[in-house]
């Protein structure tokens, strides 16, 4: 029961998500009928008459687009998980058809190894942005009504620097083909019948993912001082933040770094215990780079250059 | 006597119903084309109007209304209308006949016919000569169709 209610508003929301667009032609299987009407005049005497109808109904056609939404390169560092890349894919036939979804991956100009753990996701809510609490992986074909348009997300892991060869290129052009699963008619056509008609029933668009040159990253870590080495009322955790740069990093650097965190609920700051690479801070905001509120702790850091790492720690005391 | 008479009346009433149409008829045939270009043998592309069939969005149509007159009468005084379908766009300049003729457009579904400098959509500052896309019906005018003679005319249109 779960289960089919899950589906059920899977199913819903797919429906939502859809978006409509301005028509771009007239709906297949529509009738197109024609006529025409006489009057004049024969032997002095006005008649009219009318012609026969003329009628066939419109096929359809198959066409479609899929095209690479983010407006740069999606800049990643080294052991990056879940970094997306968007696309839209468009259904410009006059009928609703089905998509197969394929991830493409383009060997000849890329980092390696290349990016991995890729998965297609579909957006649930129309709002283009990744959301893994709400959008659905693709597991399946998709069906798009005419006219209509989906958000699609490639999300794929960064390999670790260690692993990976940048000097081969620092980008990798990562995207998804979409066909067409509807089977065009061969045979001759009959005006009263919807035949199939394939005017592009494979597209294909790539996107970038760019190795950044360096990056900034955090590494937090957390050691029980007590006297069993467990955690239990009175321990005290010691948190340690270290700051520091990777990559190609000589002479880069990043400003104005802020360091906050929060004070683990079920615990107190240990009072006075507040450092930036060893140096300590009051706990009162008193124009120090440091201080505490009732539940974060924050430290202006500032500068983080080079391979000038930066270390912030605090105690906590589990109550 | 009296029979005789009757018989003559029959006979007259007779041959006044039997209008020249009964010697033959006025017909209008209504077809639709739809242009395909092919490749010639010299690799040139060439339009071709085979019959409406395989109609895409986007597609060129070409009606073709055909009268007939098959009778012994010319036919004078001839108007005929030809409303456009809402999901077909008339294409400027397309409708013709073989026969002179004037052609008039409607843009209200065919409740009045004028000109093309005429047809006007909009009110004051908005108002604006009709485009003819906007056209949704086209009335021929021909004098004459001689007997035992046909008269073709047509316009282009392209699919919504």
């Amino acid at each position: 029961m779960k289960s089919e209610l899950k589906y059920i508003i899977s199913s819903l929301l797919f429906i939502l998500l859809i978006t409509p667009l301005y028509p771009r032609g007239t709906e297949a299987g529509t009738l197109i009928s024609n006529h025409a009407d006489i009057t004049y005049i024969m032997a002095s005497k006005e008649r009219n008459s009318s012609s026969n109808i003329d009628e066939f109904v419109i096929d359809r056609i198959i066409d479609l687009d899929i095209s690479w939404q983010d407006t740069a390169h999606v800049l990643v560092g080294s052991g990056d998980k879940g970094v997306i890349l968007t696309f839209m894919l468009t259904n410009l036939g006059n009928g609703e058809d089905t998509f197969a979804l394929s991830y493409e991956h383009n060997d000849t100009d890329s980092f390696d190894p290349p990016p991995e753990n890729i998965h297609i996701y579909l957006d649930t809510d129309g709002s283009s942005i990744f959301d893994i609490s709400k959008d659905v992986e693709v597991t399946d074909d998709i069906n798009i009504s005419a006219d209509h348009n989906v958000t699609l997300f490639v999300v794929a892991d960064i390999p670790n620097a260690n692993d990976t060869n940048y000097s081969d290129s620092e980008l990798s052009h990562d995207g998804i083909s979409a066909e067409s699963q509807s089977q065009p008619d061969e045979t001759p056509d009959a005006p009263e019948l919807v035949d199939i008609v394939s005017r592009r029933s494979l597209d294909m668009a790539m996107g970038v993912y760019e190795i950044r040159e360096f990056w900034f990253e955090s590494i937090k870590s957390v050691q029980v001082i007590s006297d069993d080495n467990q955690t239990h009322t009175g321990s005290i955790l010691h948190y340690t933040i270290i700051l520091k740069l990777i990559g190609e990093t000589d002479g880069k650097s990043v400003n104005s770094v802020v360091v906050t965190d929060k004070i683990p609920d079920g615990s107190s700051y240990l009072a006075d215990s507040l450092r930036l690479d060893g140096k300590l801070f009051t706990d009162v905001e008193d124009g120090d780079n440091g201080d505490i509120n009732s539940t974060h702790i924050r430290v202006a850091v500032g500068e983080v250059a080079g391979d000038d790492n930066h270390t912030v720690e605090f105690d906590v005391m589990v109550d | 006597m009296k029979n005789k008479i009757y018989l003559v009346l029959i006979v007259l009433f007779m041959s006044s119903s039997l209008s020249a149409e009964d010697n033959g008829t006025v017909k209008m045939v209504s077809t639709s084309y739809q242009l395909v270009m092919v490749k010639d043998d010299d690799g040139n592309l060439v339009e071709t109007w085979p019959k409406a069939a395989k109609v895409i969005p986007g597609t060129i149509l070409k009606y073709i209304d055909t009268v007939v007159n098959t009778t012994d009468d010319n036919i004078t005084d001839i108007n005929i209308s030809n409303p456009i379908n809402k999901n077909l766009v008339y294409i400027d300049s397309s409708a013709d006949s073989e026969l002179n003729s004037t052609i008039l457009y409607s843009i209200d579904g065919g409740k009045s016919y004028d000109i093309p400098d005429n047809l006007k959509v909009g009110e004051g500052d908005d108002e604006r000569k009709a485009y003819p896309e906007e056209y949704n019906a086209i009335l021929w005018s021909i004098e004459e169709i001689p007997h035992d003679s046909n008269c073709s005319l047509w316009f282009k249109v392209k699919l919504k």
